[in-house]
């Protein structure tokens, strides 16, 4: 691999190569490559794998577990990976609660949750959305009434992903109906064995069983599970949302997909239809460089694309993915329905599922909507 | 790896970006074709001589550099010959003698004599058995030539370069209209000397090749900069059914698009560049050449019709400025090639980011 970009990074680079080459068991890789849900299991394996070679949570502070790489570094960490099919750790733990609790959360939050993060001792899953605030966030409604030491939380959270696993939940509810809707929000942590809660799974388009209703009756949940400070939840789930500024390209994994593309291709079997596949997936190859390289100006802190940079990513990322399970699809055609022929590309059977699954990447994070709108505010303004 | 990364390089662009800015420059909404005099206020910034050595009055510069010009020159609307200067200096310096760089290169620098790079392997031009040149064609520059280097296919298959000093007898160029830096040129039996050929010339118009489309590229990337920063200007300050046409939201979303677009299209351009500048992979240069062409041309197509149609009924007007940048960077692009021909380029080289 050589980039002019990344020269400084090749030696790195080779090196987390060689680490999941050589570590990532296949059982996991293939069902990864596949797209097929990883086991509690299976996730906690090759979470314990990272976790031991000291690559659990990077981006996390050196003291809890974390690395001192650049941001550079640690796109390239994340980006080897997915292009070699392996799984990110549980980014509901690592990704997201994790790196709030690391800048907000208490000295004992931080003993009692960041550990078990790192192990996936504990599953944590996201209950932000609901049914009446979905792109309109601030617009929640579950309640948390302080009671003394403890909260009472009331209320209904949805597309809960893999809450059916969960061990913990962490909410944005209101603490303050009297305020504008932002100024009135906390940010708390709850335990899924409490008494009162519930979850319903939700069956998605592809058939699967990914996301939940999470419904909170009369929940009582210990005041020290509160981060930060009581009504300041907007600003740490802002936090939260733009602190994994570029990961949400996916540029690795649409690096692997391509891959698999282009490997079937040059193996000859599109026949007479080969050309016109070629020029899509030729096309598909040069959208990933440029969003590879946005991606890198990014994180080099290219001034023009200072406040846009996550919203740029976000929606052509999602695009590139999309776009490319589509061309999968076409490539099997009928054999994506079923009866697979002899000469069908290998990822026939599941493609048909992916296809449908990867809508959600232009809904969940901010849809893509309200990503143009962000853009828009940001070169407006000027 | 930005474009711009040095103290130099910034104060090239705000130099320039001062430059187009002031006096006449400006004035017209096509854009300004520029003359002799100039031309010589351009060499003193360095312009014509940007990629020569030092030794010979140029400024020694890169592909960054190149890049910073011709985005500029998209950006301002400035008919110039700047590729087909450096690409012709870039040849002279490659190629001839020793006594003729002393006598011309140094003159081009400070812009006494205006080259032109002429690549007619199209066979617009003809070389006869005698070593002259006759034929006729378009060429980018507005101002009189006054030396041409010309790759040609001889009668064998075989490129050569060659080199046409003397011109004044052998000559006819007058401008076309409408086409602002456009001239027609006839050349009967211009007497020319030979630079090179055979696989020296092929590898030579090689490099040539791949620093023009550079310049096209960022020249395309710099005039839809100016499209959209025109056209966030106008949807700010125009009003409709009461308000800014920037409180619509189908007219933001769409104005995100098109800065989604230019950043992708940045992305190639510096992609190249990057690639241009460590200089030592042609295949990979080759590569980053044809994908920036590909996505360059494909922001292009989404970015050029929605600033005119954003723009409105002005945006069809001649006396606005928008519709030129169009013309300009759609005329740059058909230059370039269809994208069909970066397809079939891509299509012949391994895809090298996907390993």
């Amino acid at each position: 691999m050589y980039d002019p970009f990344l020269i400084e990074e090749s030696t790195f680079r080779e090196e987390v190569l060689d680490f999941v080459r050589s570590s990532l068991p296949e059982h996991i890789r293939k069902k990864q490559r596949d797209h097929q849900e990883l086991t509690r299991d299976e996730l906690t394996e090759w979470t314990l794998i990272l976790h031991s070679r000291g690559w659990g949570a990077p981006h996390w502070p050196v003291e809890w577990g974390g690395t001192d790489w650049s941001p550079i570094r640690r796109q390239v960490f994340f980006d080897t990976l997915q292009s070699e099919h392996a799984p990110e750790t549980l980014s509901f733990g690592t990704s997201m609660v994790g790196p709030v609790l690391c800048a907000f959360g208490s000295q004992a939050q931080k003993e009692r949750f960041l550990p078990r993060i790192l192990t996936l001792e504990d599953w944590w899953c996201q209950g932000f959305s609901e049914p009446g605030a979905g792109s309109d966030l601030a617009s929640l409604r579950t309640t948390a009434v302080r009671h003394g030491d403890t909260y009472v939380v009331n209320g209904h959270k949805t597309w809960t992903t893999l809450g059916q696993h969960a061990d913990w939940i962490f909410c944005l509810v209101r603490t303050d109906t009297q305020v504008k809707p932002q100024a009135g929000i906390s940010f708390l942590l709850i335990d899924m064995r409490s008494p009162g809660i519930s979850r319903r799974p939700i069956r998605t388009i592809d058939g699967g069983y990914e996301i939940n209703d999470v419904f909170f009756d009369g929940v009582e949940v210990p005041a020290e599970n509160l981060v930060g400070e009581e009504n300041k939840g907007w600003s740490y789930a802002k936090f939260l949302l733009g602190n994994e500024r570029t990961g949400i390209a996916r540029v690795g994994l649409s690096r692997a997909l391509l891959r698999r593309v282009r490997e079937w291709l040059d193996a000859g079997h599109a026949g007479g239809n080969g050309q016109r596949l070629r020029d899509r997936l030729l096309r598909l190859e040069v959208e990933l460089r440029a969003l590879e390289v946005t991606q890198l100006r990014i994180l080099t802190e290219a001034p023009e694309l200072s406040g846009s940079a996550a919203s740029i990513l976000k929606l052509r990322g999602s695009e590139l993915q999309q776009n490319i399970s589509r061309l999968m699809l076409d490539i099997a055609g009928t054999d994506a329905l079923g009866s697979v022929s002899a000469s069908a590309p290998d990822w026939s059977d599941t493609i048909a599922d992916t296809f449908l699954n990867w809508r959600k990447v232009s809904i969940y994070g901010g849809s893509n909507e309200v990503q143009r709108s962000l853009i828009a505010q940001h070169v407006l303004a000027k | 790896m930005f474009l711009i990364e040095t103290e130099e390089q910034s104060l090239l662009r705000d130099m320039l970006r001062r430059y187009f800015r002031e006096g006449r420059f400006g004035a017209e909404p096509g854009g300004t074709v520029l003359t002799r005099d100039d031309w010589s206020g351009l060499a003193e910034l360095g312009l014509p001589g940007l990629l020569l050595e030092e030794r010979w009055g140029g400024s020694g510069c890169g592909a960054q550099e190149l890049a910073i010009t011709a985005s500029e020159m998209g950006r301002a609307l400035i008919s110039a010959p700047f590729a087909g200067t450096v690409a012709a200096a870039g040849l002279i310096q490659k190629f001839a003698s020793e006594e003729q760089k002393q006598r011309l290169l140094p003159e081009i620098a400070n812009g006494g004599i205006v080259p032109l790079f002429i690549d007619a392997r199209d066979g617009s031009l003809s070389l006869d058995q005698d070593g002259q040149v006759s034929g006729a064609r378009d060429v980018e520059c507005g101002m009189d030539v006054d030396l041409i280097v010309a790759a040609v296919q001889a009668g064998d298959g075989d490129q050569r370069v060659v080199l046409i000093e003397h011109l004044a007898d052998a000559i006819a160029q007058r401008a076309v209209d409408d086409r602002p830096g456009i001239s027609a040129i006839t050349l009967h039996s211009a007497r020319t000397e030979a630079l090179a050929s055979g696989s020296a010339a092929a590898a030579g118009l090689a490099e040539t090749d791949d620093l023009v489309s550079l310049a096209r590229l960022a020249d395309i990337v710099g005039a839809m900069d100016g499209m959209f920063r025109l056209t966030v200007e106008h949807v700010k300050t125009r009003e409709q059914f009461g308000k800014p046409l920037a409180q619509f939201q189908v007219l933001q979303h769409r104005t995100a698009e098109m800065f989604t677009e230019l950043e992708m299209a940045r992305s190639m351009l510096l992609n190249l560049v990057a690639h241009t500048a460590r200089g030592h992979d042609a295949l990979r240069r080759r590569h980053a050449a044809a994908s920036a062409h590909l996505r360059i041309l494909t922001a292009l197509d989404r970015i050029g019709p929605e600033a005119i149609q954003m723009h409105g009924g002005m945006g069809m007007a001649w006396e606005h400025r928008v519709g030129h940048l169009v013309r300009r960077a759609i005329a740059n692009g058909l230059r370039m090639g269809s994208d069909s021909a970066a397809l079939d380029n891509l299509g012949h080289l391994p895809a090298f980011h996907l390993v």
